[in-house]
């Protein structure tokens, strides 16, 4: 019963709260309240967070314990944490849709939250829950070993004999995201049976439950290549010099090393039907964070700053801040960008994830 | 003495005999003191183990999220679906066979080599013989994926990212069957215990009597006979015990198939288990930690058979034993060769190779004008953002802390409850109490590091009544390593109390010593060489260990083990290999400080787990 009355009065708090927030938001005392409580501790998909917490601090004086970590390991994380009452992070940078929408909000362990000054200038289709930052996931060539136009123009080539053991991809089961992206092409599979007659002249032929079934078992059974992080899949295709590179599926953002690293990395511009997927990153508040308002502070930074990394629009990163300015090497902005790329279904991903995941460790050689 | 404790019962009403005991106890908490480690071991040892059976069946709050099933709700799924699904195949049965195949070939190369060694340095005059014996324990000293790491260095291909090996900046790109999977793991594997079949066999060929040889030649035996009837049914308990303990160690080691499996999808059952874990099923984890606890349980029961079993052989006999040396003869330069080249492939290769990744700019490019001490003793790295060298690394510096804290601590806790144990297994002989204490201490032996480690986290991450979630805490590493090396702990203070008489403690019990005062100044300084052991060892083992760990760390728990692993993710190779010369120099230094102390050679007290 004491339970159930805290939980009610947590609620009309919380309610309470939110309406006041919205009705006066203010950055000035968002801003003096985040700097009472110090420091901000964050999970975030991408290593970049040291940089931008780096430079969050720069600007407010606020430290950021930044740490680089993949989706299970914080959705496992925040669960223990907020099950233990022992909340060590604030806020999140998460890419795992369809647990999010399944399980981590509808249950209340994070909350997606606007920053209210900013509503206008984010598509509403980004707001619930929160996107700060889009990134085409595409598949990407060497330029030494092939010129400059991609060795690829159709997806199903990628599982004929010649890439064999030379296509290489984050491991679906430790990200999500891939295995959202095959389930969307499981759930509309009529690009791919078109893509299957445009290049064959025929139309495909399948036991599987429909071409996007097929499409996966073929690219599966290629000797498909997995890799831990889509940096080391953007080094082992992207080495200068290198004859006959693999072909590589990672975030566009890793073509931002081509300098830094000596890198020949090029993206598949003109494969049919799609490039890759449109990747989305979520930022959102951990429930009974330590530090709520340094939280909400860097929430709002992502959307806002205009100068870091993430929140300008950054080599192959698309800030869903759509008054952000364009990035010259992003060959195109994010309008000219999402028609070539699948767009995930978060749905359509939680439904189909296990089937996928079993269908991969099925056919992968694993 | 009869113990005052009417343990077993008796004549008289259970209120006289409950107050003949409060009675004792305050001349003798022995009995409080069994009682009390009782519901410690139970609670620390017993409860996770039993919690973790019981989630094979019992659905968790992850499980709820991917399969639509109610939490705590009670399921076959987990079972089915490891065991009996179509994909059980990839998630259990394929990862147990290659664990067996690899076991079996590792024993195939490790024993031998052991047995070659120990008799060559042993019974023959093998030249540079004490070096040469006194080298070969350093592979086995070294952690178990130090081996990994160096071949990696060496050997990895295009297949992983990254920096290339030292042979790819050569111009040899090795072919994957070489950079990676069940070769690689099993010469790795092999390297880091043919040194334990030397200690082993050495230690059964020291007992031999030549004596029993010279009688067969005398008799007119062939040397083959004399080998094949006399001295290897001699050796069989050290082979058994060998051959055992390679397929529990690589049953329990995780770091060496992650680093050279993972990358050409050849899975072991620990890595299963961790991927089963990272994927987020801890139904299926569950299963397969309990399946390698069963197959653990299952090879001590057999080691025990055979040691009972050839407990008959008595090879020391009244009569002097003669010891002598077989001339080597014209095999004397070919056998004193292959003898460097073993110690040049199980230390110095291995060692070089990390020492000199630690140390070049783009890593493992040898050539002028690449060298560079920026991963020592740097500042921003170029290319690895926020990263010092080691000596001004925050993450490694607090690493190296957390690795002397977590491990000094466990050693602490597991070195005095382990002589406790021996108190109690001693002080009160066939209770049942003491018999409860014996086998529960040894339990986690039994128990694969890895499956340990995730039946603790599963149960000490939730808050239970007064104690809070030990998750992301420093504490919990503490408790599951040190019951983790409890049972080191205890045989050893076991044996060292069964050596003592009683007759001091009864002395100072009849000049009124309480029992506090007579353990701190009787038991404690007769057994503070067996104390000092049981601490440092477990110490020792502690600081390179990684299998315990991998689950149990986190953001500012990480310790040194699993910042290697990070860094090897991350592609910071350099930092990884400088990370691991690290713990190898700390290892050194405390091995060979405690040899200062206690003048053993401690090389073969190295135990321990991965």
């Amino acid at each position: 019963m004491k339970k159930f009355i805290l939980a009610g009065l947590m609620l009309v708090m919380a309610l309470a709260m939110s309406a006041a927030q919205s009705a006066a938001f203010n950055l000035d005392e968002l801003v003096k309240a985040a700097q009472k409580e110090g420091e901000l501790t964050a999970y975030f998909t991408s290593s970049r967070i040291k940089d931008v917490g780096a430079n969050f601090e720069k600007k407010y004086g606020i430290k950021v314990k930044g740490t680089k970590m993949a989706d299970p390991e914080q959705a496992e994380r925040i669960i223990r944490e907020v099950d233990a009452k022992n909340v060590q992070v604030d806020v999140i940078g998460f890419e795992d849709g369809g647990l999010l929408e399944g399980k981590l909000i509808p249950d209340g362990y994070v909350t997606s939250w606007v920053p209210p000054d900013l509503k206008n200038s984010i598509s509403p289709a980004d707001q619930n829950p929160l996107v700060f930052l889009w990134q085409p996931r595409i598949f990407g060539f060497n330029t030494d070993s092939y010129g400059p136009t991609t060795p690829v123009t159709n997806v199903w080539q990628m599982t004929e004999p010649k890439w064999k053991g030379k296509i290489i991809i984050r491991d679906p089961a430790m990200t999500p995201a891939n295995l959202a992206f095959f389930a969307a092409l499981t759930a509309d599979p009529k690009p791919l049976a078109d893509a299957y007659k445009d290049l064959y002249g025929k139309n495909l032929v399948t036991k599987e439950a429909n071409a996007g079934w097929e499409f996966l078992k073929r690219l599966f059974m290629n000797d498909i290549i997995v890799m831990k992080s889509d940096g080391d899949i953007g080094d082992a295709v992207g080495a200068a010099g290198q004859k006959d590179a693999p072909i590589g599926f990672y975030t566009m953002t890793k073509q931002r090393d081509n300098e830094v690293k000596n890198l020949k990395l090029a993206t598949v511009q003109g494969m049919k039907p799609f490039m890759g997927y449109a990747l989305p990153t979520y930022a959102l508040l951990v429930k009974n964070a330590p530090h709520p308002n340094a939280a909400k502070l860097f929430i709002h930074y992502l959307l806002s700053d205009g100068h870091s990394p993430w929140t300008v629009n950054d080599m192959g990163g698309f800030s869903s801040n759509t008054g952000a300015p364009a990035h010259k090497d992003n060959e195109g902005t994010w309008n000219v960008w999402q028609p070539k790329l699948v767009r995930l279904d978060n749905k359509v991903a939680l439904k189909l994830r296990q089937d996928i995941l079993d269908f991969w460790l099925e056919n992968s050689g694993n | 003495m009869k113990p005052a404790i009417a343990i077993t019962g008796g004549p008289g009403g259970f209120l006289r005999r409950f107050r003949n005991n409060i009675a004792c106890l305050r001349y003798e908490p022995t009995i409080l003191v069994a009682v009390v480690l009782t519901l410690l071991l139970t609670y620390l040892v017993l409860v996770p183990l039993g919690s973790m059976l019981l989630d094979t069946i019992r659905v968790t709050l992850k499980d709820s999220a991917t399969t639509g099933m109610e939490r705590g709700s009670f399921t076959t799924y987990f079972l089915q679906r490891t065991l009996a699904s179509r994909v059980s195949r990839v998630l259990f049965w394929r990862p147990l066979l290659r664990t067996l195949l690899v076991s079996f070939f590792v024993a195939l190369i490790a024993i031998p080599l052991g047995a070659l060694m120990a008799w060559l340095t042993i019974r023959t005059d093998l030249p540079g013989r004490r070096f040469v014996s006194s080298v070969m324990v350093i592979p086995y000293m070294l952690p178990s994926w130090t081996f990994a790491v160096a071949w990696l260095n060496l050997l990895k291909n295009r297949r992983m990212g990254g920096a290339p090996g030292i042979l790819e900046n050569l111009g040899f790109i090795p072919p994957n069957w070489l950079s990676y999977g069940p070769l690689p793991i099993i010469v790795c594997e092999a390297l880091h215990l043919f040194p334990f079949a030397f200690l082993l066999f050495g230690n059964a060929l020291r007992s031999v009597d030549i004596q029993l040889e010279e009688s067969a030649r005398v008799l007119g035996a062939k040397r083959s006979v004399i080998t094949r009837r006399i001295i290897l049914p001699l050796l069989k308990p050290a082979l058994m015990s060998a051959l055992l303990l390679t397929v529990s160690r690589v049953l329990g080691s995780f770091g060496t198939p992650y680093l050279l499996g993972s990358v050409v999808k050849y899975h072991l059952l620990p890595t299963a288990l961790y991927n089963s874990f990272k994927v987020g099923s801890p139904g299926v984890a569950a299963v397969i930690a309990s399946a390698t606890i069963l197959i653990g349980v299952l090879l001590v029961t057999v080691d025990t058979w055979f040691v009972r079993e050839f407990k008959r052989y008595i090879t020391m006999g009244g009569k002097g034993a003669m010891k002598r040396t077989t001339p080597l003869g014209g095999w004397r330069i070919p056998a004193g060769g292959l003898a460097a080249l073993v110690v040049f492939i199980a230390v110095v290769l291995p060692l070089g190779t990390i020492i000199l990744s630690s140390v070049t700019m783009q890593a493992g490019v040898i050539k002028p004008g690449n060298f560079t001490m920026a991963f020592w003793v740097g500042k921003e790295i170029p290319a690895m953002p926020g990263q010092n060298g080691v000596f001004f690394n925050k993450e490694i510096l607090l690493a190296a802390l957390n690795s002397l804290r977590i491990a000094g601590f466990a050693a602490l806790i597991a070195g005095l409850s382990g002589l406790m144990v021996g108190y109690i297994v001693v002080k009160l002989p066939n209770t049942a109490i003491a018999t409860f204490l014996r086998q529960v201490s040894f339990l986690p032996y039994l128990v694969p590091s890895i499956g340990f480690a995730a039946a603790c986290l599963s149960f000490f991450a939730v808050a239970r009544g007064p104690i809070p979630s030990l998750y992301g805490t420093i504490f919990l590493l503490v408790l599951v390593m040190s019951m983790k090396y409890l049972p080191f702990a205890a045989r050893s203070g076991i044996a060292a109390m069964m050596q003592v008489g009683n007759e001091g403690e009864e002395a100072a019990r009849i000049c009124g010593a309480s029992w506090l005062t007579r353990i701190r100044r009787i038991v404690v300084p007769i057994q503070k060489h067996a104390l000092l052991t049981g601490i440092v060892l477990p110490f020792i083992t502690g600081m390179k260990e990684q299998s315990l760990v991998i689950m149990l760390a986190s953001p500012g728990t990480e310790v040194l083990t699993t910042q290697i692993l990070r860094y090897i993710e991350y592609g910071y190779s350099q930092l990884a290999n400088a990370t691991v010369l690290t713990i190898v120099a700390l290892i050194f230094g405390l091995t060979f400080a405690l040899e200062r102390i206690t003048g053993g050679n401690l090389a073969s007290g190295f135990g321990g787990s991965n």
